[in-house]
């Protein structure tokens, strides 16, 4: 049998309790259930994408609610990365409750899902340049949570280890970025000649990239109340404009019909 | 201000004083022409460039500018410039920003920043390990020479667009870099012939769309099956139908030009539009008839199912492009090969790609339209790009151990 559309529920529901199950024990600090729940959650959810992948017969990664998918299948493997490695007892809820939105989102708004794929996407770049975005997308979405938190509980700014939290977020959220975006340009010049041609989705990535090494270098000086609330701000404005470069140009007038990224004779 | 040390604020007026430079230029020299800087300029200039950021480096000693340079200080808002320029060109979609004044001065003050920081790096390893010292150098070092190898290599980046026609070797083609108006078509010291062009297609679609707006229903309540399929068809109007008495149009096999994608079908309707996705329920009526996406030569058809829906064929979409070809470059080279999409040909430096044909045509285009591209700074770039790459993964892996 075929995996389709049709079958998300099946799989989306158990996965996003199996998850909240693994938030539930990583504040009860079990960790071994946390992590088997979170994993299991993970391992069903995939399933799903990968049912899809193979009954579409190419990547399930082009319209915005396959992309939603991949999102929503980031935040978790993301979410236990992170648990893992800095043992942030509220990590896994946040990556729940976000990918919770997204699966909402493609439960109750679907969209024509197309199955074709149009030549200039054939290319064995075409995966991993939008997996890893993705993934990075999930991270910036953690360090966006994490600087909301500080703007809006001062008292919590003089914890060290917040900040370092932060920092480490971003950090990992940018290597991915770079990658993703060096990816991109590596395929760009296979399929259609250049590199780099500042289009409005490359100009919107360049701005994010450079606006997080803003971030990256200001953090690098010793660490005060005042200062700290200029870079919480510098981590929302970043995260506007990657969501400017996700779908924001889909949106900007001056941006419109203007990408590279079509194909034909016009 | 202008005390030292110098902190944000000097950072912060230098910008400013830059755009202000900046402006002054654009109104009195204009835009940059950067095909200005083809070879040997360009290989001049950046031997120049980094000997200048050498000097400076040698005698950062004794000119404060040199050493402020090199901190935090005025890397943070040199970067807070380069986000506000390219902001500006993001958001108005200006991309005559790229040979504008301010735009560039920006960027070559953070590039100063990254080659003075890069020689003191390799000259000068901090402390932190070999690890921390190399991630530090392949992100700074690798961004610096993707950029201005990128810049100055732009002169002399070469792209044409050739059209070429089956059976006719041509070797004129449209200088894409060049001079934009009027296009000037120059003779190429290489030569395409084009044997064949081939598209093929995905298998066609049936859907249902509005009678009256003629958008695409997801959620009506026919379901449709096809029954038979002509790849190659004709349409022959006016025939009998199966009871010998009404004129219908049907379409009959005809592999030549121009013909077009034509298949039988049954819709059913059902109760509801649940009923007729899951294709489960009683079957309230059917209709039975041709539908066809038509090509440059027949028209499309469409069946009407009743007064608010039609079942129609969309275009067909491609799959692949393909060009057969024989290219013939100096020296007698020769080479056949297949042109695709993402996957270029390469001979004598030059790359060929596949970016069209004639659409009004579809699969019958007997033309095929290319890009040729020769980047002799490419190799350079494509190391800083490796770099940035090995940059990331080293920053992966440092990222979350303790920094001072
Ligand atoms: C690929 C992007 C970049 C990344 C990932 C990055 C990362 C870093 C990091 C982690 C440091 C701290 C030094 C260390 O502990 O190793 C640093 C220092 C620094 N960066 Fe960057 N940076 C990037 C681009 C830039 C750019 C474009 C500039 C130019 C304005 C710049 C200027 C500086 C300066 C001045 C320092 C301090 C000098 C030093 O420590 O030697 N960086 N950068």
């Amino acid at each position: 049998m075929l995996i389709s559309w049709q079958h998300f529920p099946y799989f989306a529901i158990p996965s996003v309790l199996l998850w909240a199950l693994g938030a539930y024990y990583s504040f009860r600090e079990k960790k071994t259930l946390t992590a088997t729940f979170t994993l299991l959650g993970i391992v069903l959810f995939f399933a799903f994408i990968c049912g899809l992948w193979i009954s579409l017969e190419r990547p399930p990664l082009r319209t915005m609610g396959e992309t939603r998918l991949w999102y929503s299948f980031f935040l978790p493997v993301a979410g236990i990365i992170t648990w893992s490695r800095w043992k942030y007892r509220w990590i896994l809820s946040f990556s729940t409750i976000l990918a919770l939105v997204f699966i909402c989102v493609n439960l109750f708004k679907p969209e024509i899902h197309n199955t074709t794929l149009m030549p200039a996407l054939q290319s064995p770049w075409f995966a991993p340049h939008v997996i890893v975005y993705m993934f990075c997308y999930a991270l910036f979405g953690a360090a966006l949570a994490v600087a909301l938190y500080l703007l809006f509980v001062p008292t919590k700014r003089d914890d060290e280890n917040i900040w370092n939290m932060l920092d480490n977020l971003v950090y990992v959220g940018l290597s991915f970025m770079t990658i993703g975006m060096l990816f991109g340009a590596l395929w760009a010049k296979e399929a259609w000649g250049h590199y780099w041609a500042w289009d409005p989705k490359e100009t919107w990535a360049g701005i994010t990239w450079l606006s997080f090494l803003v971030y990256i270098h200001y953090r690098q000086l010793s660490r005060n109340a005042f200062r700290s609330k200029v870079a919480i701000f510098m981590v929302i404005i970043s995260f506007c404009c990657l969501q400017m470069c996700w779908w924001g140009i889909n949106y900007l007038p001056s941006a419109q019909g203007k990408s590279v990224h079509t194909y034909n004779m016009k | 201000m202008w005390s030292k040390p110098w902190k944000f604020a000097e950072g912060i007026t230098i910008g400013a004083g830059l755009i202000l430079v900046g402006l002054m230029l654009q109104f009195t020299i204009g835009p940059i022409d950067w095909r200005l800087l083809a070879y040997p300029f360009n290989t001049i200039l950046l031997a120049i460039y980094v000997l200048v950021l050498g000097i400076l480096y040698a005698v950062r000693k004794h000119v404060y500018v040199i050493e402020w340079t090199m901190t935090i200080y005025a890397a943070v808002p040199a970067l807070g410039y380069g986000v506000l320029v390219t902001l500006l060109m993001g958001l108005s979609g200006w991309d005559q920003m790229l040979r504008s004044w301010p735009f560039t001065l920006v960027y070559i003050w953070l590039m100063n920043i990254l080659g003075l920081i890069t020689i003191r790096r390799i000259l000068h390893f901090t402390q932190g390990g070999i690890v921390r010292n190399l991630c530090f150098i392949c992100n700074h070092l690798g961004l610096f020479m993707a950029m201005v190898c990128g810049t100055l290599g732009y002169a002399d980046m070469q792209k044409y667009r050739l059209t070429a026609k089956v059976d006719q070797p041509e070797w004129r083609a449209i200088d894409l870099v060049g001079t934009l108006m009027p296009p000037k078509v120059v003779e190429l010291p290489l030569a395409i012939e084009l044997h064949d062009f081939t598209i093929d297609e995905y298998p066609p679609k049936y859907v249902v769309i509005d009678n009256e707006t003629g958008m695409i229903v997801a959620d009506s309540p026919w379901r449709i099956r096809q029954d038979s399929i002509w790849e190659y068809a004709a349409i022959v109007y006016g025939c009998k139908d199966s009871l010998g008495n009404q004129d219908m149009d049907r379409y009959v096999e005809w592999p030549s030009m121009g013909a077009c994608t034509a298949g039988f079908i049954t819709a059913t309707r059902y109760a509801s539009a649940k009923e007729a996705a899951e294709g489960q329920g009683s079957v309230l009526e059917t209709k039975q008839g041709w539908v066809s996406c038509g090509s440059f030569m027949f028209p499309y058809k469409a069946l009407l199912l009743d007064s608010l829906y039609s079942a129609v064929m969309p275009d067909r979409e491609p799959k692949r492009y393909a060009s057969d070809v024989t290219v013939y470059a100096a020296n007698n080279q020769k080479m056949d090969g297949t042109i695709e999409v993402n996957k270029p040909l390469e001979i004598d430096g030059w790359k060929i790609y596949q970016v069209s044909y004639d659409s009004a045509l579809g699969r019958w285009s007997d033309t095929s339209v290319f890009e040729l591209v020769r980047d002799p700074w490419l190799p350079w770039v494509y190391a800083g790009i490796y770099m940035m790459l090995a940059g990331a993964v080293l920053t992966f892996i440092t990222a979350g151990r303790h920094r001072h």
